[in-house]
């Protein structure tokens, strides 16, 4: 039995301890939001906030989370800047299959939490383990400089 | 597109009364035997929310207008990233003057009358950029109708003529009476009214929303976690299985010892189909581990060998001998006699994955007399067909569930529907429902590959520098070939399929202006190398092809290779205008300093698209591109922002492919895993992207392809241009080349 | 004056120890025999690709540069919203596919071996300025106990290992600072 505290509130799940965090989330606590896509940290679609800095939850074993915060897409709207950054994406039409903008949506988010004006260099160095194959990454970077140069 | 206008002739519309009023309007060309007969209860898959049939007004399946004025507009098109529930409601809104703020959408059922009529109207089949060009007729001509019905019904309504009311954002408007009725209000009228059968459409000066670029319908709910993909359904008593697959394609489970996964906590139960052995568990993470225990001996006495160096040694063989002819103009033989020189050169693609980044997977529920199927697919009408066949269900005892994909790249359009079948081979065993999902190891080496391809160009220039003669050869697996030869489709739904050449997707339409030219096919048929189309399919190895030789042939001859090309397309005005276009907007000739420039052009699927690709390639061979600029005509431009997302994602994803793409095969085993072994682009290696729109007012083309082609070899034409070395394979880290 | 002409006496020594241990080192043997085992596994990938001199790690035995653009950071644990822990576990973890231990990161930069002889090496890990002001006896313990130097002898799947076993590693590491680390 593990006691977890996602977007704010406790579950507790029994499950093997070597269970990924993505699918504690997806099945369950049925948050669908965060997504499997290569179960290896090299594709960033289940990327949560893990005390609020962008972690693979699909190498996370459950074990490991403890007493840390576990942030998801479906809640990071209720934070000022993942507000903004849904708005933009949804303003800038971002998703084309729309299946790897949560991870890029919560990596985004920490980025102009951490950097209200990031350069070129620092959306490469926070964005590029998100991968992206309908290749939405001109709009991801259009849409970062926009909440930056317009919102904070 | 005589295809196309042949087919807009055979729509029509239905349309009947609801229960508790209302309009019902189908369209499409199909037979009506489909049984999904569900007109009371709408469809509530793909996340839409579930409408109470008591608060709506029902315009059918196609449609359903609700009290409060709201429309929502059903696709037939797979919404696979491509904008498909945003394109096509916008068709349909425009002729039928609606509010666009009050419209949305949804994935129709699987029923004839969503079929593409692109496929002559029998199919649901998402492929070959044809979803907005497909559809477009119908859509306008099903909107216009219903326009006009309500028209009709609110001219009844105040007894005035019809043809002294007018539409304006789902309102008919009375301007002399001084009155306004919503479409709303109006609908069950109108469902009294009779159809007409030919409707007006608008003249395109007049649409408001076609050529427009609202947001992305669905971009709400793909931003907040919310949207649902195959992979996030979710229903009561739900099991989980992946399969165990034999390591060479087609092998076969001989032993299966399944002790230690049965074992593992959560693991039900090990059951061997034909695509391998099933683990079914209570999660996805114990049917992991219960895969991991799973001990199989495989039968691979018939089991694949292909192997990539020797296949490429037959194919380069075979581009010796003279193939199936798909393109002749004059006498090739001859010209090439009299030519002062014959110049040629080989090329050679591996296969490449098309990687989507939501995985397969598919959920069945089987009772033993029915079943309820939920995945994503750009193959939804012959995916049903499969399931009937493995469950021994009739069409009518399926309800089938298009969702919308995380991707598709043709991977999800599968004629043969084989991760549907095994899905349901494992639900017939279990009759309790059953999500089956493919890990990304399980994607990757799971076949159905961009097949391999070796091409031969070859040219014949006159003393006088004219190319006189043109031959281009292709060695694959053609997987409409396939086809053919299996006589499947024809079998299956009871139709024949055109002559074979029609279908293919070689390059014939070489657009230069040169009077002999042989193209020839080899369509190699191997069973056990499953291979699919990917994004453009043949066009991406034939036109890489094409578009280097010809730069060879222009610097050969002394030529700027835009001002060549330009000469030899003199009667290809919309080639020439978007190779014009793109070198006005990409500066050619005049790259910035340390850069390199390459250009190509090619036209398919009724659009043409020309590309100015910026390169710098450094001593140690690190290679960086800089800046793709594309030039697109699609004729006319449904969502403007979509066909530009759509050139981008193009552009990205050839990269990709011209970059890093390759699945390399050792005696039948595919070598690569994940994207650790399989690199696909990322944000760092991603240039600057410019797009520009140069419709011509030309019928809708197709766009989701359209952005691929070139830029492969608009990239190898400006390493030329750096380093003056040729490119006649791919990916280039082949080559040595270090990725920037 | 004096301090001048120490400093070039050391300089000079210095030079010709260099010149000579590169020697030495192009042979693969460091000039004390008791540091030469330490120098081979200390410059096995598992401990380079962390411990280099660039703004980024490596990875894999041919040690190519970290995949996913991932660099160094100014506190050695990556960006500052792609940490090294955004995938790196207390443990290896995806069937080993994603190596872990506790606090994997990178070596500050003072630690970097990269391009480094033998002596060199051996005079940079000695260093107190460079090492984070460890004496011998601390190398020792670190080198027998961190739980990130012991992972490089199961670092999982198909990695191969330092050339000597963890045992023969800490037995040699004793050896020489026993010796009063000789380089």
């Amino acid at each position: 039995m593990f006691t977890i505290r996602v977007n704010g509130i406790a579950h507790t799940v029994d499950v093997s301890e070597d269970k990924p965090l993505l699918w504690v989330l997806r099945e369950n606590l049925k948050l669908t939001g965060s997504k499997y896509g290569c179960g290896q940290a090299l594709c960033g679609a289940c990327t949560v906030h893990i005390d609020g800095q962008p972690t693979r939850s699909c190498v996370m074993p459950i074990s490991a989370v403890g007493d840390k915060q576990v942030r998801t897409i479906e809640d990071i709207g209720n934070e000022h800047i993942g507000g903004l950054v849904q708005a933009t994406w949804q303003e800038l039409n971002v998703p084309q299959c729309g299946y790897c903008q949560s991870g890029q949506i919560m990596a985004a988010t920490a980025l102009l939490k951490d950097n209200s004006s990031p350069s070129d260099q620092d959306i490469d160095k926070a964005l590029s383990g998100n991968i992206c194959r309908c290749g939405t990454y001109p709009r991801i970077r259009k849409a970062i400089h926009k909440i930056a140069t317009e919102q904070l | 597109m005589s295809k196309l206008t042949k087919l807009s002739r055979r729509h029509f519309i239905r349309v009947s009364v609801m229960a508790g009023g209302g309009l019902l309007v189908a369209c499409g060309g199909g037979s009506s035997s489909s049984k999904n007969n569900n007109t009371s209860t709408p469809p509530t898959d793909n996340g839409g929310e579930p409408t109470n049939p008591a608060e709506a007004f029902q315009v059918g399946e196609f449609m359903r207008i609700s009290t409060d004025n709201k429309i929502t507009i059903l696709v037939g098109a797979a919404e696979i990233g491509q904008g498909a529930l945003t394109a096509i409601p916008m068709i349909v809104a425009e002729e039928l003057d609606a509010d666009w703020s009050q419209v949305s959408s949804e994935s129709s059922p699987v029923a004839a009358r969503f079929n593409n009529p692109y496929f002559a109207n029998l199919l649901q089949f998402t492929v070959a950029s044809s979803a907005t060009r497909g559809y477009f007729e119908g859509q306008r001509s099903v909107g216009a109708a219903v326009r006009q019905m309500l028209v009709n019904a609110a001219a009844k309504r105040w007894e005035v003529p019809a043809s002294s009311l007018r539409t304006e954002s789902s309102y008919v408007i009375d301007d002399i009476g001084g009155r306004r009725a919503s479409y709303g209000e109006l609908s069950s009228e109108a469902a009294q009214e009779r159809v007409p059968t030919n409707p007006s459409l608008k003249n395109p000066a007049n649409y408001r929303i076609i050529g427009s670029s609202p947001q992305r319908l669905d971009a709400a709910d793909k931003t907040d976690g919310s949207f649902q993909y195959g992979i996030d359904v979710d229903i009561p008593n739900m099991l989980t299985a992946v399969i165990a697959r034999p390591p060479r394609f087609n092998g076969q489970a001989l032993n299966v010892d399944d002790n230690a996964a049965l074992a593992v906590p959560g693991v039900r139960g090990v059951y061997t189909i034909l695509g391998g052995v099933a683990v079914v568990a209570d999660d996805f993470w114990a049917a992991e581990k219960g895969r991991k225990a799973l001990q199989v001996q495989w039968n691979e006495l018939l089991a694949g060998r292909t192997d990539s160096d020797t296949q490429r040694n037959a194919y380069n063989l075979r581009l010796n001998l003279p193939g199936l002819p798909i393109r002749i103009d004059g006498l090739v033989l001859t010209a090439q006699l009299f030519a002062s020189e014959t110049v040629s050169a080989d090329y050679y693609f591996p296969f490449m994955a098309h990687a989507a980044m939501e995985p397969l997977n598919v959920v069945v529920d089987y009772d033993g007399s029915s079943a309820e199927i939920w995945t994503g697919t750009q193959s939804a009408t012959l995916d049903k067909v499969f399931a009937g066949l493995v469950l021994g269900l009739l069409p009518d005892q399926i309800n089938f569930h298009v969702m919308p994909s995380g991707g598709g790249f043709g991977r999800r359009g599968n004629p043969l529907a084989d991760y549907v079948r095994d899905a349901c081979a494992v639900a017939k065993q279990i009759r309790q429902p059953v999500k089956v999902i493919w890990t990304r190891e399980d994607d990757m080496k799971g076949g159905y590959y961009r097949p391999a391809a070796a091409v031969r160009v070859s040219a014949s220039i006159d003393s006088a520098n004219n190319i006189t003669a043109w031959t281009h050869r292709s060695v694959t697996q053609d997987v409409t070939a396939l086809l053919y030869a299996e006589n499947l489709l024809d079998s299956l739904a009871d139709f024949t399929l055109p002559p074979l050449k029609e279908l293919t997707d070689f390059e014939t339409g070489m657009p230069y202006k040169i009077d002999n030219v042989l193209m020839d096919a080899h369509l190699t048929v191997n069973l056990n190398m499953p291979a699919l189309w990917m994004r453009s399919v043949n066009k991406f190895s034939d036109v890489f092809a094409q578009e280097t030789f010809i730069d060879e042939l222009a610097l050969k001859v002394n030529k700027n290779p835009y001002n060549f090309r330009r000469d030899l397309l003199s009667e290809k005005p919309r080639h020439r205008a978007v190779l014009d276009a793109v070198a006005d907007a990409a500066n050619w000739g005049f790259p910035a300093s340390g850069r390199s420039q390459g250009i190509a052009v090619m036209g398919h699927w009724n659009s043409f698209v020309a590309q100015v690709v910026e390169v710098s390639v450094s001593a140690n061979r690190e290679l960086t591109v800089h800046r793709v600029v594309s030039a697109v005509d699609c004729g006319t431009a449904v969502n403007p922002d979509l066909v530009i997302a759509q050139v981008e994602s193009a552009v990205i994803f050839a990269l990709s492919s011209i970059l890093f793409g390759e699945i390399l095969l050792e005696d039948g085993v595919v070598q690569q895993s994940n994207f650790d072994d399989y690199p696909v682009l990322r944000m760092y290696q991603t240039p600057a992207i410019e797009t520009i729109i140069v419709n011509s007012g030309n019928p809708v083309g197709g766009v989701g392809e359209l952005g691929v082609p070139c830029v492969g070899p608009a990239l190898a034409n400006a390493i030329f241009g750096a380093i003056g070395e040729r490119i006649r394979e791919l990916p280039l880290t082949r080559s040595n080349f270090k990725i920037a | 004056m004096t301090t001048t002409i120490t400093r070039t006496a050391r300089l000079m020594v210095t030079l010709t120890f260099v010149g000579f241990s590169s020697l030495l080192a192009h042979n693969a043997f460091a000039q004390s025999p008791l540091f030469q085992p330490l120098y081979e596994v200390l410059t096995h990938p598992r401990c380079m690709n962390c411990h280099t001199i660039t703004d980024f790690p490596r990875q894999g035995d041919e040690r190519r540069r970290h995949a996913q653009l991932v660099v160094r950071g100014t506190d050695n644990h990556g960006a500052p919203t792609l940490q090294c822990s955004a995938c790196h576990q207390d443990e290896n973890v995806a069937d080993d596919a994603v190596p872990g231990a506790p606090h994997w990161g990178l070596a500050p930069l003072s630690m970097g071996w990269e391009g480094l002889n033998a002596s060199q090496l051996c005079q940079a890990l000695k260093d107190s300025s460079k090492n984070g002001n460890r004496s011998l006896a601390d190398l020792l313990k670190h080198m027998s106990e961190d739980s990130l130097v012991l992972w490089a002898w199961t670092p999982g799947g198909n990695r191969s290992t330092p050339p000597l076993s963890q045992p023969a590693f800490v037995e040699a590491v004793q050896a020489w600072v026993n010796a009063g680390g000789p380089c």
